[in-house]
């Protein structure tokens, strides 16, 4: 874990709220596992707590993160240009986890959660696996990398919730016919909370083993305040709550109590 | 000493520190991880995250939320308990080479001095911290630290039964906080530590509610610095021990204005959560403020407010 002013290289907009920001991190490409964060402090007096991002892609020492203007800190990042510095808490958390044997894998991702399945689509097609993308947006204005991850040996399914693009539809419209025909070792995911319940959902039905990366407002970013709990399933009274930046962001999704 | 060199300790009437910065509880754990960042024994101390008796699984999420300036959290003070947590850090705690400050809570006032007197039978320590600001469930949940009876109490148990050194931290939420200090005082704690968090709430619009799970929590963070100083300034000034400042300090000169009012020491909360650094930068940058204007030790500033 390093904290320290970091060079930016680009932050380029790639649709109408969507940035990719490209810096030199302190760490190589080897030494981070997909589904782990960086955390960033905006250094404005508007706001005090650092904001937290996953990695989208490493390439030697630049790190990319795939980012959407929803608020007071994206909106300032968004202003930064090539060659300013920012401070950035590298690298957190804990990430996907790859098993030998597995050979074919679905990485479902919802909106802006493509950000860390990226990077993971990547690493996964260097072992040589087959991968399966199911990449969900609201709206063909929203749906990114489509190309990318085909050129990656991905094959890609899309579905858009208002049609404009393939599939009408969730995700998990996608998903849930091709469990059986691919034969999936495991399912990764990534997007907003209720997509993650009805992906789990899915896999449960499925009996495929799913993993996903969850969401929580931190408050640090490495442990340290128990401000980021997330609810784990338990059979006795009293809940029990794991930390998203330090035993997650990645958890297993029968861990995960969906109420 | 050479001549050039600043005399940072602080004498805090019973426990000496070698520099005024201390950590705030809840806000560095037990310092393990800020090892990455810093060598953390170059602080004047560390004070743990509070412990009870019994393990303890904290509030619902979300426990965070930022509001201008300052951070809403309300953790519920999650805590294994405090056999475990013992178990947990007795190697790590033997590795500190700076003071070990334990905070300790309690549901009802008899479990303070039980757990103290646990801490002291089990693991080398420095102080305890006496996190009063929870609620006492025997009434009906009103915190102890609002009742100077109740806190009176608590300090009498844990000093009779322990011995130990103690810091009891006050609550900013009642208008008898000088009463509290004083009940504090008159029953044998060592110092006073003020304060904690500001009791808050921030509402959604989008969905009419609470942007904390546990609809309130509590306020940290720059916001609270004039707030918090202001009851600080009134304790000070109510009873002879020390006292330790709390509440948005993030940078020295936040941590010199509570020296300046008469802080024995001052603690670094929230400003440890975004920035690893803050403790170590603060404590750096008071000893070069001391030197660019020629003062030779901590003292000859503290308490100097002219008013
Ligand atoms: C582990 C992790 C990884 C993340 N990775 C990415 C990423 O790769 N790309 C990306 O664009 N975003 C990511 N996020 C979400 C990102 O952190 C938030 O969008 C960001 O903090 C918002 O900051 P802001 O100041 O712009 O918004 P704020 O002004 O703080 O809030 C504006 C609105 O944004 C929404 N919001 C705020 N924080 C979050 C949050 N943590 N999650 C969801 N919605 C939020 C709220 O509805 C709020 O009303 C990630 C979050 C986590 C916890
Ligand atoms: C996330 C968080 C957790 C906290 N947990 C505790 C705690 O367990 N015990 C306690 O006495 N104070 C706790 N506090 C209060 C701080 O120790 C401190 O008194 C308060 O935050 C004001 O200081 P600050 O403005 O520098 O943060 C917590 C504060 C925060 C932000
Ligand atoms: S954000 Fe502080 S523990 Fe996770």
């Amino acid at each position: 874990m390093k904290c320290s002013e970091r060079k930016i290289i680009g932050n380029e907009k790639l649709g109408k709220d969507y940035y990719l920001l490209k810096y030199e991190s302190q760490f190589s490409e080897k030494s981070i596992v997909p589904g782990q964060f960086i955390s960033i402090s905006l250094n404005s007096e508007a706001m005090v707590l650092r904001r937290p991002f996953s990695i989208f892609d490493v390439n030697s020492n630049v790190v990319s993160v795939f980012y959407k203007k929803v608020g007071k800190g994206t909106c300032i990042l968004a202003e930064k240009k090539k060659g300013e510095l920012i401070n950035v808490l590298e690298v957190l958390g804990k990430g996907f986890s790859f098993y030998d044997k597995d050979r074919s894998l679905a990485v479902v991702s919802g909106g802006i959660g493509v950000a860390p399945l990226y990077f993971l689509a990547k690493r996964l097609r260097s072992m040589e696996k087959d991968v399966f993308i199911y990449l969900g947006a609201r709206t063909e204005l929203e749906l990114f990398f489509e190309d990318d991850l085909k050129k990656m040996g991905c094959s890609v399914c899309v579905t858009t919730d208002d049609g404009s693009k393939n599939i009408c539809g969730t995700v998990c419209c996608g998903l849930e016919p091709d469990c059986e025909k691919n034969n999936f070792d495991r399912i990764y995911a990534c997007g907003p909370k209720p997509m993650l319940k009805a992906v789990a959902g899915v896999a449960d039905k499925a009996n495929i083993l799913c993993e996903v990366s969850m969401e929580e407002v931190m408050g640090c970013g490495f442990g340290v305040c128990l401000g980021c709990a997330v609810k784990i399933k338990t059979k006795e009274t009293n809940p029990i709550y794991k930390m998203v930046c330090k035993d997650g962001p990645v958890f297993d999704s029968q861990e995960i109590d969906w109420e | 000493m050479n001549d050039n060199s600043i005399d940072l300790t602080c004498d805090l009437f019973g426990m000496k520190l070698k520099n005024p910065v201390l950590t705030a509880s809840g806000t560095f754990g037990v310092g393990k991880d800020f090892q990455d960042f810093y060598d953390i024994n170059v602080l004047g101390g560390i004070v743990t995250k509070t412990i009870t008796m019994n393990k303890r699984d904290g509030n619902k999420p979300p426990r965070i939320c930022e509001t201008r300036s300052g951070i809403i959290n309300s953790i519920g003070i999650q805590n294994p308990g405090a056999e475990k947590f013992i178990k947990e850090n007795k190697e790590w705690f033997s590795q500190i080479k700076t003071k070990l400050i334990i905070s300790v809570s309690g549901n009802t006032e008899e479990e303070y001095a039980e757990i103290c007197a646990l801490l002291k039978e089990k693991l080398e320590f420095d102080a305890v911290e006496l996190n009063v600001s929870c609620p006492n469930i025997k009434k009906g949940g009103v915190s102890f630290g609002e009742d100077p009876d109740s806190v009176e109490r608590i300090v009498r148990q844990v000093k009779k039964r322990t011995g130990v050194y103690v810091i009891t931290k006050l609550s900013p939420w009642t208008h008898l906080v000088k009463k509290v200090a004083q009940s504090a005082e008159s029953a044998g704690s060592n110092a006073l530590a003020a304060t904690n968090t500001i009791p808050a709430i921030s509402v959604d619009v989008k969905t009419f509610k609470s942007r904390i799970g546990n609809v309130t929590g509590g306020l940290s963070g720059p916001a609270i610095k004039p707030v918090s100083q202001k009851i600080f300034y009134d304790i000070v000034s109510a009873v002879q021990i020390p006292v330790i400042g709390i509440g948005g300090i993030e940078t020295a000169e936040d941590a010199l204005e509570y020296i300046i009012l008469g802080a024995a020491a001052v603690e670094i909360g929230s400003a440890n959560m975004y920035n690893p650094f803050a403790s170590k930068e603060i404590l750096d940058g008071i000893e070069k403020y001391l030197k660019e204007n020629n003062y030779k030790s901590l003292i000859e500033v503290k308490g100097k407010f002219s008013g």
